[in-house]
């Protein structure tokens, strides 16, 4: 990859679900080695962002472009924006019956490996993998014959993302709210598995509602998203500033701006 | 007043100029069953959508049909060429076109096991088989038996004396006719008090010729007897095949069948299962994957007659294109069958707008102290899984592979024999990916290729 060419470009993005706008022109501009934190209410549109950016179905885009490695992805399905590279920690996430996680992380390997032209791995090789990453988030060898998500703890589940990108080693990856309803050991093991994984040519997309995660994973770039946009952007300090003074202010400063620029 | 049809009219003409000519050599106590069943069937003719267990069943593209009754084994087949499972010791068993198709037409075993042709067990077993044979299926009010009761012409007949443990057979039965044919066929296994078999048995068919079969078998398991039974089908996709199985289980027995429908223009399975004694256990599991224009039923009846018995049943369904199912399970439990533990369950994905399954669960209970459920489901594939699988590099029909695997799983989770799980798995994935072509031997051995 070429220095200083982003990683990930959105452009006055608009989409929608159903006849609602969601998104409303937004910008977001993410480069190799950075991390963005994206914080802002409730129904702002963070999660329809992140589901966006991954291409599940439902959404129209109706106008703007997202790049992604200098190329617009928003014909491509969500495997492949998976396989090049772009990793999503789900808000909620899915269980899946009798879908055992050994095999569902096998299948996952094995179709990167598979697109990056090789064999599938090795049995012996997927274990020692899948041991090493285990223990990068404290996730108990007990999961691993388990049902995806299946009867997992609220933490278990957010730790099990965290696995999972671990296993994938993606260049963008997004966490949506990875850390809402983890307890104190389970948020710094997460923060670790997270910084571990952080170099120079990935990037991250942190969604969160709080700053407490913010003091473990230490953001480059602090953005505060409200109606669909993003309106406000700094550094880690706006996350504090959020902390103390709540989302009220923001909410006032924008109805002002829209005002003044209806005027 | 009998529906009229090309098939009807066909098989009665047939009964009567050729065919009770040919069984006038057969034991009286047969002769009777085949004609008080003849003018059962005879009055009542095929079952109609009138038919409250045939309302979802149209048998019309068959009965409009032309079938070739066949008397003989006509083909001959080399009789090693029976389905293998690597690894696991069995006697094998090849029933073509219904015909048992061994050298020796009666088997005696060290152990006292017997087995072999039906029609030659009648003259050398005839005391033994009398005390058996259509004991079980006599009341029956299916057409479909009475047909396969008058006009069946072999079959296979398992004998296992007290005590002997541990056997596994395999059965392999073809259709291979080489003409468009009318198969009827009869089949009885008797398990003596604590005698314990398995049978694991593949059913076939040639790939170009319309087959319409009956296949009826009795099973009684002795006391403290056990009998363990897959069943893997797979015929081509222009044949009807009804398999009836009648089953009585005395006390402390066990009787388990897990069975495949994997292909077949209609395959239809009814089981009826009298548990007549203390402390049975009855599981009966069923996969059926259907697709394009196919059709799968069961029809499943069990009934508690004593105490402190359990059953299970659990079918599992999964239907794409325009196929259909049908499923009408029923637990019966009388009033002196206090502490039975019954339970039912049919699950169902339906993968397109057009598959469609009708399931009807049943419970009668006569009894006060008992614990039962029954329930039924029909879903689609979930679509929040199916991204979150997807997010993670697995294609779409892979996500969707997974989770339809996933969903047969409860019932291929319950094969016991361990030399036959992952050929189970195979044929499932096979199945589900479209590879599983008609095979003319055995089906768990083409899997194997
Ligand atoms: N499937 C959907 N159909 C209709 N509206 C939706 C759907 N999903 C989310 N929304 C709406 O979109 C808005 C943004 O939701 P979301 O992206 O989940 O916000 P956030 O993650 O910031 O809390 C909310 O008003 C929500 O009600
Ligand atoms: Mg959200």
């Amino acid at each position: 990859m070429e220095k200083n060419k982003p990683l990930l470009e959105i452009k006055n993005l608009h989409a929608k679900i159903g006849d609602k706008e969601i998104i409303k022109g937004l910008n977001l501009t993410v480069n190799p080695g950075e991390v963005h934190a994206i914080m802002g209410p409730n129904g702002t549109g963070k999660s329809t962002l992140a589901n966006v950016i991954t291409g599940k179905d439902g959404y129209e885009i109706t106008d703007g472009e997202i790049l992604y490695k200098g190329k617009n992805i928003t014909d491509l399905d969500p495997e492949e924006r998976a396989l090049e590279g772009i990793f999503l920690g789900f808000q909620y996430p899915v269980e899946i019956p009798g879908v055992s996680m050994t095999n569902f992380m096998k299948a996952a390997v094995d179709a990167q490996r598979k697109y990056k032209g090789l064999d599938p791995i090795k049995p012996g090789e997927f274990l020692k993998m899948y041991r090493e990453k285990q223990q990068l988030v404290n996730m108990s060898d007990k999961m691993k014959n388990r049902s995806v998500n299946e009867g997992f703890s609220g933490g278990e589940k957010k730790k099990n993302e965290i696995f999972q990108m671990a296993m994938l080693e993606p260049d963008l990856a997004i966490l949506d709210e990875t850390d809402s309803g983890l307890d104190i050991d389970a948020l710094k093991a997460v923060a670790d598995g997270v910084n571990k994984l952080r170099n120079k040519d990935n990037a991250f997309i942190v969604i969160t509602h709080y700053q407490r995660l913010l003091d473990h994973i230490v953001p480059d770039i602090v953005h505060v998203m409200y109606d669909g946009k993003i309106v406000k952007t700094g550094d880690k300090n706006l996350a504090k500033e959020l902390e103390e003074k709540g989302y009220a202010w923001i909410e006032e400063e924008y109805q002002k701006s829209k005002n003044a620029g209806n005027e | 007043m009998p529906a009229m049809n090309k098939l009807y009219e066909n098989i009665i003409r047939f009964f009567e100029k050729d065919f009770s000519e040919k069984i006038k050599n057969e034991p009286e106590f047969i002769q009777k069953i085949r004609l008080e069943n003849f003018e059962k069937f005879k009055n009542k003719g095929f079952p109609t959508l009138k038919d409250e267990k045939w309302r979802k069943t149209n048998l019309n593209k068959f009965t409009n049909q032309y079938f070739h009754p066949l008397l003989h084994n006509i083909v001959k087949k080399n009789s090693t060429d029976v389905c293998i499972v690597p690894d696991l010791q069995t006697v094998n068993i090849q029933l073509i076109n219904g015909h048992f198709a061994g050298e020796e037409k009666l088997n005696v075993l060290e152990n006292g096991i017997i087995y072999g042709s039906i029609q030659s067990a009648f003259e050398k077993y005839k005391d033994l088989i009398s005390r058996y044979f259509d004991k079980l299926s006599k009341n029956s009010t299916n057409p479909m038996d009475w047909l396969n009761a008058a006009l069946f012409t072999d079959g296979f007949f398992i004998y296992v004396p007290k005590n002997v443990k541990e056997i596994n057979f395999q059965i392999s039965q073809q259709l291979d006719a080489p003409v468009d044919a009318l198969i009827n066929s009869r089949n009885l296994i008797v398990l003596e008090n604590d005698a314990q078999i398995n049978l694991i048995q593949c059913d076939d068919s040639n790939e170009h010729r319309s087959h319409f079969a009956t296949f009826n078998t009795e099973i009684f398991v002795g006391e403290n007897a056990e009998l363990n039974w897959y069943k893997y089908q797979n015929i081509n996709n222009i044949s009807a095949m009804f398999s009836n199985t009648f089953a009585e289980v005395k006390e402390n027995g066990k009787l388990y069948t897990n069975f495949y429908q994997l292909n077949g223009k209609l395959l239809r399975n009814e089981q009826f299962t009298e548990i007549a004694g203390k402390d049975v256990a009855v599981d009966h599991y069923g996969l059926y994957l259907v697709d394009k224009t196919q059709q799968f039923d069961n029809v499943i009846f069990v009934s508690h007659a004593s105490e402190g018995s359990y059953s299970n049943q659990k079918f599992k369904g999964i239907l794409d294109d325009s196929a259909k199912g049908f499923f009408n399970g029923q637990i019966l439990v009388k009033k002196d069958a206090q502490q039975t533990n019954a339970y039912q369950k049919n699950d169902n994905i339906l993968l397109t707008d057009k598959a469609k399954i009708s399931s009807q669960p049943f419970l009668e209970i006569y009894a006060d102290d008992v614990s039962c459920s029954h329930g039924s489901t029909t879903g689609q594939i979930d679509d929040e899984a199916l991204f979150y699988i997807r997010q993670r590099g697995i294609s779409k029909r892979d996500a969707q592979l997974l989770q339809l695997y996933a969903f047969a799983g409860e019932v291929i989770d319950a094969v016991k024999i361990p030399e036959l799980i992952e050929p189970t798995k195979d044929l499932v994935k096979k199945r589900l990916n479209g590879e599983l072509d008609v095979c003319e031997d055995c089906i768990l051995q083409c899997a194997n290729k």
